[in-house]
This record gives structure tokens, C-alpha cells and sequence, in this order.
């Protein structure tokens, strides 16, 4: 199976200076990350909020700059500024569908644009034809294309998103927190539609979600983000029942299960503190400050992302004798 | 058709529309209405009082006065018009452009307005006109250049909020262009405080043409112009004062209707200004 997409030592960092005469600091919201994705799966990213994860999805479409590493897209290295050709293979679904469709348009000049921006119909007639036939796919019939974005719900508005970028017919496929402000059951439905869309057009995904019940269902291997560093990387399965670096553990132990005996013996990890600021992050691993099996060692040096077992990586010096360990 | 009625549930706009389409419908139907022609000189009756025949009475030369304010308004709202088109095309693509664009042409071109706003505005017209010498077209272009920065700095505030909105990232994400991200998508959304500023910048560009008239740079005699006719007029203000009393109340009239309908225009889009479903 081949790579669609590898990212290698992929860093953002932004310059940010409080006063004029400080002396500017650096912010790094992503720092020397590195995975890759196959073809026809879905990547899923997780982590708390401010770990990075949105801006490693903004950084591959090319609307935050990389500073540092190298995104490789089919084979070949991105460009510093994404051509024209190579938006139309990769979109963006954004969190918020309200925020993201220009509130004067209608639904019709919303859905045309992508259409003409990549002259994808040679008239009127195949371009009303192609945007009927990707809102029936999205579950949407012809009656929303005269009217305002205002005038839908949430989860309408999503639909008309994911309608949107799917126009262009593109190859990868980033779902920035998709679903995150939508209703529960909204969510399901969405969640569904965006796994029937993938088998249909092929779609390589990156998922990023801060839901790791979500990602379980969704993906086939999951990201585990920390303080812009990926801390693990497993396929979805195995993350799930076998984590190995313990900021997984703990994030693992606090997803609630439907089961109520089950829920009963659950052992929740309760991380003490708070994520240290991306301003000058610590030196050695990123996760020391919190971690409960931290040593002298692990302040001193940051542990690099290693095969722990066959496709299982972990960013932690202790993984292996984590093994088996259930308890935090 | 509820959006135009509710604009005009505010007696700010009834009152300023009313004012300004009145004195407009007396700029366009200027020949119909008015009794004489503007510039007919009458020997026999000067600086005559209002009666019957001159409405407003006559000037020095023996010109009705009312039929010279009529014309007037013709003069008053061309130069007012033009020039402020002429700047708000100027300005809002200045201002397009530094808000979204480069950080260098931001800080030059806005040092450029800092400097042309760092004058008062009657004397920089003058140094505009002192230069390219008087006439309509001259004081159109020195109204013009007077009211860019305030335009242009408008128009780059706006895009400076508008560009961290999340639809603009999103036509990033499908391809667009700055060109079409700036004029397709950012410019629409800006447009009604841009209306606004519009209005408003009118009734001032009426008002420092009136000026650069009134000191002999603006619309060249025998032409009427309400300017002209105060500056003339008020030679004249202790034998016949209402020779300069009628220009001087049709031109505030005008800039007061213009200044109601911007008010009632910035409260119309402003959504916090008032509670709306």
C-alpha cells in the first residue's frame, strides 16, 4: 500500500512578542511531527485543546505556513504556497459551517465557486448538473440552492460544507473538528454520511477530533497529540484497548462507557495541572510535567517517536515497560 | 421590501431622504422649474427684494436668485457626486490592498494618508488647485484627493477584522484568488459601511466646494454656484439679505438631509445599535 500523503518533521512556529522591546519568543504549535497516511484510510488526530492538531490539518491545505519539514503529497514535496491544482486535491471541512460560508451568498454561488474557480464545468447546464447530483449525495435536494446559509441548521450547513468541497472532486480530505458543534445526533449523521462519502470517492482523510470515541469508530490508525508532538501512533484498534504512552492512558481512561458495570470498575486517570504553555515549551519531553511515571531522564531529553510493536509507535521512554500495565 | 421599510421606520431617514431627493428632483428638473435663465442679466431690476416675479428677488446683475440656486444645486451635487466616487474608487482599493495584501505597501501607503490627512482639508484644496489651476474639474480633483484617506482607511480597518473571518479561510481552501477573495467575497460584505462613509463624505464635499467657491477657486463665474453667491452676497447682506440667505439655507438644508441619512443608514447596519431579530 502506498503513502498518499507523509509528513515529515512537519513544524509550525509563530513569532509572538508581548512588548515591542521584549526580545520576540517563539510559539511552537507544531513542533518536528511526523506521520503518514495511506491511501483510502482515515487518519484520525486527537488531543486536547491547544495541542496543535488543527494547525498540523491547516498547515498540510497550506492556510497556516510551515516553518520547518516537508508535507509530501502523492510522492511529491509540497510547495511553500499550494498551487491552484493542488487545493482542488486536497479540502477542508472546518468546525464551525456557519462561520465558514459567506453569510451574503446563496447556496447556489456558494456551491458554484469551486466549480469556477477550477473551471470544472464548461456551462451552466453541467454546472447546475454537478451541484445537484454532489447535493444529493450530501442528502440535500435542489429546494436549498436559492436561499441564505442563515436561514439553516447546523447540521444543513455541514451537509452544504462537505457539498462544497467534495465539488472539486479532491483526493485527501482534512475534517477539522467537523463535527464538534453539532448536536449529538446531528454528529451520528454526519459522521455516517462523511464514512459512506469516503468509500465512495476514495477518500483519504485526515480526521482531527478532540473525541476519541469518535476516532475509534471513524479511523484506521489514530495520532495522539501533545504540546504540538505526536506522543503515539497506533492503528485504531489497538489504541483503543492497548495504549502505551501514558498522556493515551490517561485520555483513553476517561472516555465513559455505555456499559454501567463496566463503567463502575473504569479507572479514571486524573491528570493533575494543566498543558505547559506552547511558548517556549519545556526541553525534554513534553508531557513531563504531568506525567506520572516521569524520571531525571525525561526532563533532560525529548524521546522520539519509535516502533514499540509492528505499526505502533510511541514518543516515550518508558513504552515498553508500560506494556500490559493497565493501572496509570 | 421589509428590509427598505424598515429603514424608513426611522423619521432620521424619512426626513433626509425627503430633503435630499427634493433638492435632486430640483437639480434634474433645474430647466422646468426654474422662472428664468440663471444667467440672464435684467439692468432695470438689481438686488430687488422677493416679490412676485423673483421668488428670491435678484442679484447685483439683476439674475433671479431662485433659478440661480436651482442651476446651483446642479453644480453642488455633480462635484459633490463625482468626487466622491472618484476617492471611494481610489480609497477602497488602496485600502483593499493594504488591509489584505502586503505589510510594506500597508505601511507606505498609509504614511501617504497620514501626511494628506495631517492638512486641513480647505488648504490642501487650495495647494491642489493653486497647482493645477481653477475650475470645476480642478476642484473636483482637489475634493477628491482630500476625501481618499478617509476611505482608504476605513476600507482597511474593515478587511483587517473581516480577513480572520472563517469564510475567508475557507475560499482559501477552495481555491480562490486574493483578487477574487478581496472583491468577490470581502468587498460585498464591507459595502454598507462603506454606504455610509459615502453619504456623509457628499455632504462634505458640497460643503468645502461651497468654500473653494466662496474664495473665487471653485465653479468659475457667471456660473451658478451656491458658494459663489455667499461669497457675493455678503457684500451686499445689509441692503438686501436675502441675496445671501437662501443659497446659505439650501445648502444647509442639503448637508443636514445628507447627514440625517447617514445617521439613519450607520443605525439601519449597525446590528449592535439596535435589537433586531
Amino acid at each position: 500500500m502506498s503513502d498518499l500523503l507523509r509528513v515529515e518533521d512537519l513544524s509550525v512556529h509563530f513569532p509572538v512578542r508581548r512588548n515591542p522591546f521584549g526580545k520576540p519568543r517563539v510559539l511552537k504549535a507544531v513542533d518536528h511531527v511526523s506521520f503518514s497516511i495511506e491511501r483510502n484510510t482515515v487518519f484520525g488526530l486527537c488531543g486536547e485543546s491547544g495541542s496543535g492538531k488543527t494547525t498540523v490539518g491547516k498547515a498540510i491545505i497550506g492556510l497556516k505556513r510551515r516553518t520547518g519539514g516537508t508535507v509530501f503529497f502523492d510522492g511529491e514535496p509540497l510547495p511553500e504556497r499550494n498551487s491552484r491544482e493542488l487545493r482542488k486535491r486536497m479540502q477542508i471541512i472546518f468546525q464551525d459551517p456557519v462561520g465558514s460560508l459567506n453569510p451574503q451568498k446563496t447556496i447556489r454561488e456558494l456551491l458554484a465557486e469551486p466549480l469556477r474557480i477550477h473551471r470544472l464545468a464548461f456551462s451552466r447546464d453541467e454546472e447546475e448538473e454537478r451541484i445537484l447530483s454532489m447535493l444529493e449525495k450530501v442528502g440535500l435536494g435542489k429546494e436549498v440552492l436559492c436561499r441564505h446559509p442563515h436561514e439553516f441548521s447546523g447540521g444543513q450547513l455541514q451537509r452544504i460544507c462537505i457539498c462544497r468541497s467534495l465539488l472539486t472532486e479532491p483526493e485527501f480530505l482534512v475534517c477539522d473538528e467537523s463535527i464538534a458543534s453539532l448536536d449529538v445526533s446531528i454528529q451520528a449523521q454526519i459522521i455516517n454520511l462523511l464514512r459512506s462519502l469516503k468509500r465512495e470517492f476514495n477518500l483519504t482523510v485526515l480526521f482531527i477530533s478532540h473525541n476519541f470515541a469518535v476516532l475509534g469508530y471513524l479511523a484506521d490508525r489514530i495520532g495522539v497529540m501533545y504540546l504540538g508532538s505526536i506522543v503515539e501512533v497506533a492503528p485504531a484498534s489497538e489504541l483503543s484497548s492497548e495504549p502505551l504512552h501514558p498522556y493515551s492512558k490517561a485520555l483513553l481512561s476517561v472516555i465513559p462507557q455505555p456499559d454501567p458495570r463496566l463503567e463502575r470498575s473504569r479507572k479514571k486517570i486524573v491528570l493533575e495541572g494543566e498543558m505547559p504553555s506552547p511558548i517556549d515549551p519545556p526541553e525534554g519531553c513534553p508531557f513531563f510535567s504531568r506525567c506520572p511515571f516521569a524520571e531525571e531522564h525525561c526532563r533532560q531529553e525529548k524521546p522520539a517517536l519509535e516502533e514499540v510493536s509492528s505499526g505502533h509507535y510511541a514518543a516515550c521512554f518508558k513504552a515498553k515497560e508500560l506494556i500490559g500495565r493497565k493501572d496509570g | 421590501m421589509g428590509r427598505i421599510r424598515e429603514f424608513f421606520s426611522s423619521w432620521a431617514a424619512r426626513i433626509g431622504a425627503a430633503i435630499v431627493c427634493l433638492i435632486v428632483l430640483m437639480a434634474i428638473t433645474a430647466p422646468v422649474i426654474s422662472p428664468c435663465d440663471p444667467l440672464e442679466m435684467d439692468e432695470s431690476a438689481r438686488l430687488v427684494k422677493p416679490n412676485a416675479e423673483h421668488i428670491m428677488g435678484t442679484d447685483e446683475y439683476g439674475r433671479d436668485i431662485f433659478s440661480r440656486i436651482v442651476y446651483g444645486a446642479r453644480t453642488s451635487i455633480m462635484i459633490g457626486v463625482c468626487s466622491v466616487l472618484m476617492a471611494a474608487v481610489i480609497g477602497v482599493n488602496i485600502g483593499l490592498i493594504a488591509g489584505y495584501t502586503s505589510r510594506i505597501f500597508d505601511a507606505i501607503s498609509m504614511r501617504l494618508m497620514d501626511a494628506v490627512i495631517a492638512f486641513p482639508a480647505t488648504l490642501l484644496a487650495v495647494v491642489i488647485i493653486a497647482i493645477a489651476g481653477t475650475g470645476s474639474m480642478s476642484a473636483m480633483l482637489a475634493i477628491a484627493i482630500v476625501n481618499i484617506p478617509a476611505f482608504a482607511r476605513l476600507t482597511r480597518s474593515t478587511i483587517l477584522s473581516e480577513k480572520n473571518k472563517l469564510y475567508v479561510e475557507s475560499e482559501k481552501a477552495i481555491g480562490a484568488g486574493a483578487v477574487r477573495i478581496l472583491y468577490r467575497e470581502m468587498l460585498p460584505n464591507i459595502l454598507s459601511t462603506l454606504f455610509v462613509q459615502i453619504t456623509v463624505s457628499i455632504a462634505n464635499a458640497i460643503l468645502l466646494e461651497s468654500a473653494l467657491s466662496f474664495l473665487g477657486l471653485g465653479t468659475p463665474p457667471p456660473a451658478p454656484s451656491w458658494g459663489a453667491m455667499l461669497s457675493t452676497g455678503k457684500n451686499f447682506i445689509l441692503y438686501s439679505p436675502t441675496y445671501v440667505v437662501f443659497p446659505g439655507l439650501v445648502l444647509t438644508l442639503l448637508i443636514i438631509g445628507l447627514y440625517l441619512l447617514g445617521d439613519a443608514l450607520r443605525d439601519f447596519f449597525d446590528p449592535h445599535s439596535k435589537e433586531r431579530d
